[in-house]
């Protein structure tokens, strides 16, 4: 299908590049302690990049009969761009990885509705049932270029979400995988319990140690730390670590880009570009090793693409975007203090400089549960001086221990 | 269209609906007076919402030939739901036959890539001496949109919306240092004309912020301009007012309709029907016409934001607020142009005697509808000794309770300004919205 419309745009620049998706959701979701619908998904789209003279163009589309005015739009879209001397990427050979479960494409809403109806009877142990959602997705990609690139690969995402509600507190726990997993009674308990453990919080006024969940971590890294491993912001001068390639920039840690890991959710064997990808160190020992760049931000940076150009889909052009992320310090602590489940506002942190104030709303101290005061603090001195301790846990995109650091606690 | 769409509707279920689009979009990322990308194209899709004993199903395709296959599929799914169904219904009617066209001075499809690029390059202008970088985007779309349902209704839309945002970047001590800007709404390519002021704006706030230091945390006086009232009441307010987080027993609000929550000066709208804002439309997804709701009046909650079908859970009428991102979302409650109404108060006599902070713009807030804190960032401010601003202040962070919160607003500027422009997301649905308000004087804040 995808040929005979690269072959058309191939005869109106130099070289050009087809990335064809085609995506299969099915969803149920419950409301309080009943079902409220389920849902399907069928989607598809094309999205082309041309480059005519080193400048390169995009445009989309989701109706064969549109690729005539998709072709003509991205030509123009080229000429009409101050980016040059740019090359689409070349042929390449792939790894293989599992990042694809046919029992996914398999399951029907009634196998749904039974896993949203265990999650909301977990719940019901320890708490009230609020919301319960599980999603099984499936998909292909197809990419294929004037320059020799030809990838496609299927993949396939498996996620539960479950809130529980006890008096004024409330929980939630969710879970995502590339593969079906048997977990929908632990998530709706868990989502049960962190509720139940809520009740009662009050604000506390604290300094001393801190020790974050990995959902708190991930929310950090993905806020702060890999916008810092940007090559893109790093070229701009609008990375923390914009010139510090080579110098130590936190703790002993190392941090792996992996997209290799089996059913990893960040797993795959191309990037959205067709560049093959990598697992790879971007920070070892605590020293900077590498950014991140896509095809176009790494031309520009005078650097080697690493596998990491992703589109939100056919209507975006590749943009730069980690994998699955991996922690593996180089000791570990013993934790303790206030341990801290969940905050609110990382979008209000400083990205650059890290400086943070979030309100804490789910916390444990003195086995009391907290909530209501703001934590303080910066995330690269916690980077630096944090301890990693308790067990190492994939959670989405992140496997890590937890981090527990020196900071102060307010309350209001 | 909608002759196809009104044959596809099928009696198999209790209601059905089908929603159908066709967009067209142009977007362009200028940095410096560099085009970085520029991306154009066009998408359609038929969702389709069947009700079957009290339980939902929805189906969508990108693919017309699949519309009937789609249709059998959504009330497929709505009887895998009826096992255990939360007994949704809808409240009232949906039977309105009508076709709305948004109307603009310099439609997108007039103007070609090349001008577009050009009047945005022209707009950038030149770098100011201090300023170290910027990025200007633009985006326009056009399209159709169609809505049929089994109680009659057939409506046909078509929009034509254009977003314009500005972001300037300066350095102190080797910190970068941001100030943006952004405008939008049911407009053309006109959106563009006369934004020089705005620009400027962007680049004087990144300058100022050069000499801005850290607020004095703890408790204070704030006055906050109309672009933070105006999150204050689309986050702290108008989300915890939203029908369908109250049913689910999400929202610090349910059950308290009628109660006071604020001081006499809180007074609180959201209205879809202001011509030409960023969050507004003719009917809801549900086929609703479009209206004004005043969720606070003078302190007291007088009405929540509602669906036909949180409507019916909560034994009320919808407010037309049903929206979905595109045909391929199931549609839930979301707010349109939310706003406080204006007060009576001048600005000097907003910041008469005032020891305190003076914060603007915003850098983004949330709340949690359930507990009712919040926590909010402007994009910058001042600090105010006796009613006068003394020095500029960055990083300024505001937390606390909203019913705390709204009791202590002492007073509300006679001046408003409404349609600052955003999305807004709920349940993965990103929204294009817009909010505002009079400048609002509150008492006892957490400076965090």
């Amino acid at each position: 299908m995808i040929d005979p419309i690269l072959a058309k745009a191939a005869k109106k620049c130099d070289q050009a590049e087809l990335y064809y998706a085609e995506s299969h959701s099915l969803l149920s979701r419950s409301s309080l302690d009943k079902l409220e619908a389920c849902k399907s998904a069928e989607d598809r789209g094309f999205g082309l990049r041309v480059v005519c003279g080193g400048r390169i163009g995009h445009s989309f589309f989701s109706r064969e009969e549109d690729a005539d005015r998709a072709i003509s739009g991205a030509v123009k879209s080229a000429k009409l761009s101050h980016t040059e001397g740019y090359s689409l990427p070349g042929k390449a050979s792939y790894h293989k990885r599992k990042c694809f479960d046919p029992k996914l494409k398999a399951l029907d809403e009634e196998k749904l509705v039974d896993m949203v109806l265990a999650s909301m009877d977990a719940t019901a142990e320890s708490a009230d049932p609020i919301q319960a959602e599980v999603e099984a997705r499936y998909g292909t990609v197809e990419i294929a270029s004037t320059e020799g690139v030809y990838a496609k690969d299927t993949e396939s995402l498996f996620s539960l979400y479950c809130v529980g509600k006890k008096k004024e507190s409330m929980g939630d726990e969710s879970f995502s995988s590339r593969k079906l997993t048997d977990c929908a009674v632990r998530v709706g308990r868990v989502a049960g319990e962190l509720a139940e453990q809520g009740v009662g919080a009050s604000p506390v006024d604290y300094e001393g140690t801190v020790t974050l969940h990995q959902d708190v971590i991930g929310s950090f890294f993905g806020e702060s730390v890999v916008r810092n491993l940007n090559g893109e912001l790093a070229r701009r001068g609008k990375a923390k670590w914009a010139d510090r390639l080579g110098k130590k920039v936190t703790g002993d840690f190392t941090l792996t880009d992996d997209p290799t890991i089996d059913w990893g959710i960040g797993t795959m064997p191309f990037d959205d570009e067709g560049v093959p990808t990598t697992k790879k160190d971007m920070i070892k020992n605590g020293v900077l090793k590498q950014f991140y760049y896509d095809t176009r931000t790494a031309n520009l940076a005078g650097a080697k693409a690493t596998g990491n150009g992703f589109r939100g889909g056919p209507v975006s052009p590749p943009t730069i975007s980690m994998t699955n992320v991996v922690i593996s310090p180089e000791s570990r602590g013993s934790g303790g203090g206030m341990f801290v489940r969940d905050l609110m506002g990382y979008h209000n942190m400083n990205p650059v400089t890290g400086d943070f104030s979030l309100d804490i709303t789910h916390a444990i101290l003195n086995e009391k549960p907290v909530r209501g005061c703001v934590l303080t603090g910066n995330v690269f001195e916690m980077l630096e001086k944090g301890e990693w301790n308790g067990p190492t846990e994939t959670r989405a995109w992140l496997t890590s221990p937890q981090l527990s650091f020196e900071a102060k606690v307010v309350g209001k | 269209m909608l002759d196809t769409l009104e044959k596809a509707v099928t009696s198999k279920a209790d209601f059905v609906e089908i929603g159908a689009s066709i967009g067209h979009m142009t977007r362009l990322h200028l940095r410096e007076k560099e085009v970085e990308t520029v991306s154009s194209g066009s998408a359609s899709g038929f969702g389709v919402r069947a009700l079957y004993k009290g339980a939902w199903g929805f189906a969508y395709t990108s693919d017309e030939k699949k519309l009937w296959e789609t249709v059998e599929r959504a009330v497929k799914l709505s009887r895998a739901s009826s096992r255990k169904p939360i007994g949704a219904s809808l409240a009232g009617k949906s039977d309105a036959r009508d076709s709305t066209r948004v109307k603009v001075k310099k439609h997108p499809q007039d103007f070609s890539l090349d001008e577009k690029v050009k009047l945005c390059l022209e707009l950038a202008g030149d770098r100011p001496k201090g300023i170290t970088a910027r990025d200007l985007e633009y985006a326009d779309g056009w399209g159709e949109g169609y809505y049929v349902n089994s109680e009659g209704a057939a409506l046909e839309y078509f929009p034509v919306r254009s977003f314009l945002a500005v972001s300037a970047y300066s350095k102190k001590n080797g910190e970068l240092l941001k100030a943006k800007d952004a405008a939008a709404g049911l407009k053309g390519v006109e959106l563009l004309d006369g934004k020089h002021a705005m620009v400027k704006k962007v680049f004087d706030k990144a300058l100022l912020l050069q000499k801005a230091t850290l607020p004095p945390k703890g408790k204070t006086r704030v006055v906050i301009d109309s672009e933070l009232a105006g999150v204050f009441a689309h986050e702290m307010v108008g989300h915890a007012a939203e029908g369908d987080t109250i049913a689910n027993g999400k929202s610090i609000l349910g059950g308290k309709l009628g109660r006071l929550l604020g001081s006499r000066h809180v007074s609180i709208s959201d209205d879809p029907t202001l011509p030409r804002l960023f969050g507004s439309y003719p009917y809801d997804a549900e086929g609703i016409k479009a209206q004004k709701t005043r969720i606070v009046e003078r302190g007291r909650i007088t009405n929540f934001l509602n669906s036909r079908e949180s409507a019916s859970r909560l034994k009320t009428e919808s407010t037309g607020n049903s929206r979905a991102e595109s045909t391929g979302h199931f549609p839930i409650v979301r707010m349109s142009n939310t706003f406080f109404e204006p007060g009576d108060r001048s600005d000097d006599e907003l910041f008469e005697g005032v020891n305190g902070i003076y914060a603007l713009g915003t850098k983004g807030g949330v709340t949690e509808p359930h507990t009712g804190y919040f926590q909010f960032a402007a994009e910058y401010g001042w600090l105010v000794k006796n009613g006068e601003k003394t020095k500029p202040l960055r990083d300024i962070t505001l937390v606390g309770h909203l019913v705390n919160t709204l009791r202590n607003v002492e007073a509300c500027g006679k001046k408003s300004r409404l349609g600052h422009p955003g999305f807004c997301g709920k349940a993965g649905q990103n929204l294009p919205v817009s909010d505002g308000g009079p400048h609002i004087r509150i008492k006892g804040v957490l400076v965090g």
